[in-house]
Formats: structure tokens, C-alpha cells, sequence
């Protein structure tokens, strides 16, 4: 009952944190410097392995769907499918864990660390507000960034399958392109990267937190790491599976 | 500040690259032309919506010319709102068809049908009264289903009755089919095996009718006589029948027609013709107007011996009829060999066996044949010619067998070895001592040879006794049978001399067909020789070259030969 209760208190005030880190977004000096810093780290740090894993994710769901659809002959839908996936799947909840499991933990463990050798505090006593200085950054990057990340998963995930499903497969390419075409509308696009922005605000909001939280020196880091990954992957997949229910129903 | 311009060109690159994706995207994915200023609205009520859902295509000839808007539920049908592209002209009288694609995939497609240009066009309406009136639903797969399963039922009735009618025993396809099959087989055999026969028979028939047309139209007066002639004979012929009638029943008095022969067995026998009732004149009543009391008397005696002779021919018919019902019974030796199947099988066999002997005696030929031979060493050494003669005769059962026996006469003489026992007793003596003395003696006299030859091909084989001794030989047909080459082998072993076994070598030329000439080596094995043997004439062992002839009949020549001899005799006699 004790850990619910601290779990609930907990959550109460990551809100809070979320809040105040809204309220500072919006207040002067802006750093926008501290904002594209956040973005080479978030974005384009994480490019590579968002590109590996989404060239991959592509290449194999087209040669997994060319298997299932081989059996109805109908495997000029494959490219529809893989893009469909993509789109509205695949690409933004595999991009958010790969960026929680890369950038999101960094940013829990430079905080964390931060706040237990007390240089949160010394900015504090310098009329620095740690919130605005370190948060917002991380927070705006991140929102920036995973749209982004989002849209790159999707391209090179669905060069991958093309290259599976056209030139492995043998697929004919126009089914190939044509169903992919009339499967497609451009909703699913931004109905993936509507999802995106909400998995980066999730993440900084989840990761930052954790870190600003932190307590009991290196050990407290350490699991303010984990709990950071561990929650912010989780609230990915609860948010994605509230996002599609919202947007398609049953 | 470095490491921040080498962030934001970073940055920059990554969210140009982004940036592009997105608009490729956005571009590749939009579906235009369904805006509002784009598109007009028409709507349709369906039964069943099913398969339709927000944005389904709907088509005209597979290309998308609009895609429904809006699905709602109006009353118990289902209201479509459907946008149809501007440059797309849809008549009042347009239908709309729902159709499934893909027989696996539950999505329905709508397909259009413009309408005609003589109804109003839907877009210059209001849009309330933008209805297209004609909507349908094509079958469905599983209606399709449906009636493909009902369609088999009666499809596997059917062919259940036509399997009965087929697979049935009597009276069913099947037989009527295996008749016509057997009937035609028989028919096509009679015609192909007779078709000559039948060629000519209607060749016969068309000349016949040919003849008797051209007959009829030549002679149609002749024909028209013999007619009226044939008329007055028959009128005739009854008067005669009446006399005869007269003759053998004057009383008139009529019978009753013959019995009808007896019907086979199972079928009664037709009853006899009803007999002809007494001519009127004729029964009972005197005659005298065709006959005299004379003629009448001659021939009413002549009717009895009639009587008679037929009655004595029944007697014998009966007898004839006893006799074969003995025969049938076997009582009598001819029955026994008629009836008794055992008797008569033997009396086949052997009939069988002695007409296979006839055939083979029949077909058994016999040639005669005469042979001579100059020897020349043999007349040079002796001073006097040298001839060997050989006559004897070639026993053929076939063609390609026959048996030879020949009488040999050679100036070499024969020799024969003899063994004496000569028994001794010295004078004053009673032992007596036995010696045995061979001689080895040559004589002159006839040998005989008798060889069993059979012929492959171009090569005869002979083999058997030659000229006393027993020998091998073949012949070699060449030039059809006109040259022969021929070799011997025999006398492997001759009484008291140390020599090769006599090998003979000879060529037989046929120049007519009972005559030959002949040359060839007699024992060119050995080297020529001349001896003699105590007591004995003198002999020669070794190569002699001779010459010869010979002459051959076979016994249709010696048959024909004979009997020209014969008959000359006979008619030579007084």
C-alpha cells in the first residue's frame, strides 16, 4: 500500500514537473542553443541506429508478408502492407524505444548525476532554474526529433522492403507500387508522427524526471536510469495502443 | 561554438532528409480530386451495405472515378453519400452495382454506369435530388456458391440416371450400344472379306436389270405373246389336271387334302389344305368329252402300276428307316462305329495316321541318279580307262532333306581284311596248333553308300557310310543351284598302310536340267601310289584328277518315262 502510494505520489509529481516544464518553455531567455545541442544528441545521435533498425524492420516484415500473402497470390500487396505498418506502427514506436534505449537513458544519467554531485543545486543558488536550463532543451529536442527519427524509420524501412519484395521476392513492381499507393493515404503519415511527437514528449518528460529525482548518489543514478527506460517504454506502448484506439475504434 | 555549427549542420541534414521523406510521402499518398471544389455529391440507398465502408472506390470500368463520402442508416436501407469527380458526367438513369473483387477479401467496390446522354445530368441537379435510383448488388461468391451446389445436384442426378442407363444389363444404352458395335464389326468383316464378291453381285445385278430392261423394251410384243401363252397353257393344264383328276377318282367323289407335314418341335403342324372338291363335271359324271374308254382304261392301268411302284417304294422306305434306327441305336457294326464315340475316335486316329503316311509317301520324291568318273592316273598306271561309276538313288521327303543310297563301282577295288584260323598237326603227331592269319585282300566289286543329307541355306550336309566306310560330306549350292562344290571325307582308316583318310573334292556343273558334268581330286591327301596284296589285284592309293557326267531323274520323270515306255509296248503289240 506504502509503494502504491509512493508510486502515486511519484507520478503526482512527474506531473507537476511536466507542468512546470511547460510553464518554463514559454519564459524568457530562450536557449536555443542548448536546444539544437539536444537535438544532435537526440536526433541526429540516434540516426543511425533508427536507420539501421528501421532498413531492417522493413526488409523483414516484406519478406514475412510476401510468405503470408504468397499463399491468397496476392503479393502486389505487400508493399501497401509494409507501408501501412510502417506508417502508422512500426515506425514511431520502434523509433521511441530505440531513442529511449540510447538518448532517453543518457539524459536520465546526465541529470541524475548532475543532481546527486549537487550541481542542480549550484544552479539553483546561481538563479539558474535548473527546469528551464536542462529540461526544456531536452524536452523541445525531443519533440522535434522524433518526428523526424519517426519519418527516416518510415523512408528507410520502406526502401528496405521495397528492395525484399521487388528484387528477393520478385514481386512485380508495379503491384508493388501501385498497392502501396492506393493502401496509402497521407493520414497515416502524420497519424505515425502524431504518435512520434507524443513519444518524445513521453520520453523526455519520463526520462528528464527521472534524473532531476534523483537521489542516493551513484546507486540512485543508476536506478533513476532504469526506472526512466523502463517507464518511459512502457507509457510508449500504453499511449500507442490509447492513440490507435482513439483514431480507428474497434 | 564550433561543435554547435557542426550540430546544427547536422541537425539540418537529418531534418532536410526528414523533411524530404515527408513530402515525397505526402505527395505519393495524396488522393486528390475529391475536395469539394474537385468533386460533386450524389447519393444511393442500398439493401445491404455490406463490404462498403468510408472511402470505397467507386469505378467505372476499373477506374476510380469517386469514392463514397458517408454511409448512414436511412429507414432499413443504408444511405451512401458519394463523391464523383467533376469531369465525370453521371445521368439520372446511371446504376450503381456492388461488386466484390476479391473473392477472398470482404471489401466492395462500387461500379458505375454513366447512363444515357438523353437524361438529365446529376451534377446540374439539387443535390437532394442527386439520387441514383438503379442500385444493385452482384452476386455474391457465396450466392454464386449456392447456386453452383444446387446446379451439381441436378447434375449428379442426371448423370446417376445416365450411369443406370449405361451400366444396366438389359435393354440399357449400354447393350444397344455393344449390338450396333458387334453388328457393325460383322457387317464391315462381311463387306471387307466379300467385297469383291459384293462389287460383282451388284455388278451382276445392274447388268441383269440392264439386260432384262433392255429385253423388255426390245421384245415387249414377244413378251405380251409368251403371256397369252403362258395363259392358254394354264387354261389348258387345268383341263389335263381335270382328266387326270378324272382318271384317278371317276367316282368324283374328292379327299381331303394331305396332312400338313409335322410342325417342328413346339410347333403344331399346319393343317392341310382343304382338298379340292370334285369338279363339277367331272364327279360322277362321264368324262367321255376328253378321253375314250380306251385311253381311259390304258391309263387308269397305268395309274395302278403307279399305285404300285409307290407302294412298293414305301415298303422300302420303311425298311430304310428300321435299318437307320438300328444304326442309330448301334446294334449293328455300322451303328457301333457310328455311335460308340470310343470305336470311332480309334478309327480316326488311325484314319489320321494313314493318311499323314499317305501324305508323306505322296509327298516323299525319288531321284535317280547315274554318276561317272574318269580317273586319269588310274588310266594311265592300269592301261586301261578308269571309270568309277556310281548309280543309285536320292529318297526326298522334303525339299531340303533326302537320303541317299548308291552303288559304287571303283577301279581301286576294296579292300577287305580277312582272318583265317588255320589249324595244324604235324604228321605222327596229336597236338595240333592253331595260327591265326590275317590278310588284307583287294577285290573288285561294288560298294555301297547310304548318307543322310540335310541342307541349310546353300550348304548340305551329309554324313553316313561312303562307299563302305563311314564319311562326312557337304555340298555347296552356288549360281541357284547350277555349280556345286563338293567335298568327302571317308576310309579314315585303310587295312595295312599308313595314309591320310581318302578326301574327295569335286565341282558339279549343271548345264540342262538331268545332266552335269563333273571334275575333281579323289584322295589329294595322299601321294599316288601303286600296290599290291598277296594274293590280290593291284591297287592305288593317292591324288587322281578325273573327269565326268552324270544324269538325274526324279520319279515324275522316271513315272512319265515309264509309262511312255508302257504304252509304246502296248501299242506295239498286235
Amino acid at each position: 500500500m506504502d509503494r502504491l502510494k509512493a508510486a502515486l505520489e511519484d507520478f503526482g509529481r512527474m506531473l507537476l514537473f511536466a507542468v512546470e516544464m511547460v510553464a518554463w518553455v514559454f519564459r524568457p531567455p530562450f536557449r536555443p542553443e542548448l536546444v539544437l545541442a539536444q537535438m544532435a544528441f537526440i536526433g541526429v545521435g540516434s540516426a543511425f541506429i533508427v536507420g539501421v533498425t528501421g532498413t531492417f524492420s522493413g526488409m523483414v516484415f516484406a519478406l514475412q508478408m510476401n510468405f503470408a500473402m504468397k499463399q491468397f497470390a496476392a503479393e502486389g500487396y505487400v508493399g501497401g502492407s509494409v507501408a501501412f505498418s510502417l506508417a502508422r506502427e512500426l515506425s514511431p514506436v520502434f523509433t521511441a524505444l530505440m531513442v529511449t534505449g540510447r538518448a532517453g537513458s543518457a539524459i536520465a544519467t546526465e541529470l541524475g548525476t548532475m543532481r546527486v554531485t549537487e550541481q542542480i543545486d549550484a544552479m539553483e543558488s546561481m538563479a539558474v532554474n535548473p527546469i528551464q536550463y536542462l529540461v526544456v532543451p531536452r524536452v523541445i529536442a525531443s519533440l522535434l526529433m522524433f518526428p523526424m527519427l519517426t519519418m527516416l524509420f518510415n523512408a528507410l524501412g520502406y526502401a528496405g522492403g521495397f528492395v525484399m519484395g521487388v528484387y528477393v521476392a520478385r514481386i512485380p513492381i508495379g503491384p508493388y507500387l501501385a498497392h502501396t499507393q492506393e493502401f496509402m493515404k497521407v493520414s497515416d503519415i502524420l497519424h505515425g508522427l502524431l504518435k512520434a511527437v507524443v513519444f518524445g514528449l513521453i520520453v523526455s518528460v519520463i526520462t528528464t524526471w527521472r534524473g532531476y529525482a534523483a537521489t542516493g548518489g551513484a546507486r540512485g543514478v543508476g536506478e533513476g536510469t532504469t526506472r526512466g527506460v523502463v517507464s518511459s517504454s512502457i507509457f510508449i506502448l500504453l499511449a500507442d495502443y490509447a492513440i490507435t484506439f482513439v483514431s480507428v475504434g474497434t | 561554438m564550433k561543435p554547435v555549427v557542426n550540430r546544427a549542420l547536422a541537425v539540418g541534414i537529418l531534418a532536410a532528409v526528414t523533411g524530404i521523406a515527408f513530402l515525397i510521402a505526402l505527395t505519393f499518398f495524396r488522393k486528390g480530386g475529391f475536395s469539394d471544389r474537385d468533386s460533386y455529391v450524389v447519393h444511393a440507398y442500398f439493401r445491404d451495405a455490406t463490404g462498403l465502408t468510408w472511402k470505397s472506390r467507386v469505378q467505372i470500368a476499373g477506374i476510380q472515378i469517386g469514392e463514397v463520402d458517408g454511409i448512414r442508416l436511412e429507414g432499413a436501407r443504408a444511405r451512401l453519400e458519394i463523391r464523383v469527380k467533376n469531369e465525370i458526367e453521371l445521368h439520372t438513369d446511371a446504376c450503381l452495382t456492388k461488386t466484390y473483387p476479391s473473392a477472398l477479401l470482404p471489401d466492395a467496390t462500387l461500379e458505375a454506369t454513366p447512363g444515357t446522354e438523353a437524361t438529365p445530368l446529376l451534377r446540374n441537379l439539387p443535390e437532394e435530388k442527386r439520387e441514383i435510383v438503379c442500385a444493385r448488388a452482384a452476386a455474391t461468391t457465396q450466392e454464386l456458391m449456392d447456386a453452383m451446389a444446387k446446379i451439381a445436384i441436378d447434375v449428379q442426378a442426371v448423370t446417376g440416371d445416365l450411369a443406370k442407363t449405361v451400366s444396366g444389363n438389359q435393354g440399357s444404352l449400354r447393350e444397344i450400344i455393344e449390338n450396333l458395335a458387334r453388328i457393325t464389326r460383322e457387317v464391315d468383316q462381311v463387306v471387307s472379306e466379300n467385297g469383291q464378291t459384293l462389287s460383282q453381285i451388284l455388278q451382276n445385278t445392274r447388268d441383269f436389270t440392264g439386260d432384262i430392261s433392255e429385253i423388255s423394251g426390245r421384245d415387249k410384243e414377244r413378251i405380251h405373246n409368251i403371256a397369252r401363252n403362258v395363259e392358254d397353257l394354264t387354261a389348258r393344264l387345268n383341263v389335263v389336271l381335270a382328266s387326270v383328276q378324272d382318271i384317278i377318282d371317276p367316282q368324283g367323289t374328292g379327299r381331303g387334302g394331305a396332312p400338313g407335314a409335322r410342325g417342328e418341335p413346339g410347333v403344331p403342324g399346319a393343317p392341310g389344305a382343304p382338298g379340292v372338291a370334285g369338279a363339277p363335271g367331272v364327279a360322277g359324271a362321264p368324262s367321255g368329252s376328253l378321253l375314250t374308254p380306251e385311253q381311259r382304261a390304258i391309263a387308269q392301268a397305268q395309274v395302278g402300276g403307279v399305285k404300285q411302284a409307290v407302294d412298293r417304294l414305301n415298303g422300302s422306305l420303311g425298311k430304310l428307316d428300321s435299318m437307320l434306327e438300328k444304326v442309330n441305336e448301334g446294334k449293328s457294326p455300322a451303328g457301333k462305329l457310328l455311335v460308340d464315340e470310343r470305336l470311332g475316335r480309334k478309327v480316326g486316329d488311325a484314319v489320321e495316321g494313314l493318311s499323314d503316311y499317305v501324305d508323306r509317301l505322296v509327298k516323299l520324291q525319288v531321284q535317280l541318279q547315274l554318276r561317272s568318273e574318269w580317273l586319269l592316273n588310274q588310266t594311265v598306271s592300269e592301261g586301261r580307262p578308269g571309270a568309277k561309276i556310281y548309280f543309285g538313288a536320292r529318297l526326298m521327303p522334303r525339299p531340303d532333306k533326302y537320303y541317299l543310297i548308291e552303288l559304287v563301282s571303283d577301279p581301286r577295288g576294296v579292300n577287305t581284311v580277312t582272318t583265317e584260323t588255320i589249324t595244324t598237326r604235324p604228321p605222327g603227331s596229336n597236338v595240333e596248333s592253331t595260327t591265326l592269319v590275317t590278310r588284307t585282300l583287294n577285290e573288285e566289286k561294288l560298294s555301297l553308300s547310304l548318307e543322310l543329307a540335310k541342307r541349310y541355306g546353300p550348304v548340305t550336309f551329309r554324313a553316313g557310310i561312303i562307299e563302305g566306310s563311314g564319311g562326312v560330306g557337304s555340298d555347296l549350292h552356288l549360281l541357284q543351284d547350277a555349280l556345286q562344290l563338293s567335298v568327302n571325307m571317308y576310309q579314315f582308316s585303310r587295312p595295312g598302310r599308313s595314309v591320310y583318310p581318302r578326301a574327295k573334292i569335286w565341282a558339279n556343273y549343271h548345264f540342262f536340267q538331268h545332266f552335269y558334268v563333273t571334275t575333281g581330286v579323289d584322295d589329294f591327301l595322299n601321294q599316288w601310289e601303286t600296290g599290291k596284296y598277296p594274293g590280290g589285284r593291284s591297287f592305288n592309293v593317292g591324288t587322281d584328277v578325273f573327269f565326268g557326267g552324270g544324269l538325274y531323274f526324279t520319279d515324275d520323270d522316271v513315272k512319265t518315262l515309264l509309262g511312255s515306255g508302257v504304252s509304246g509296248a502296248a501299242s506295239a503289240v498286235p
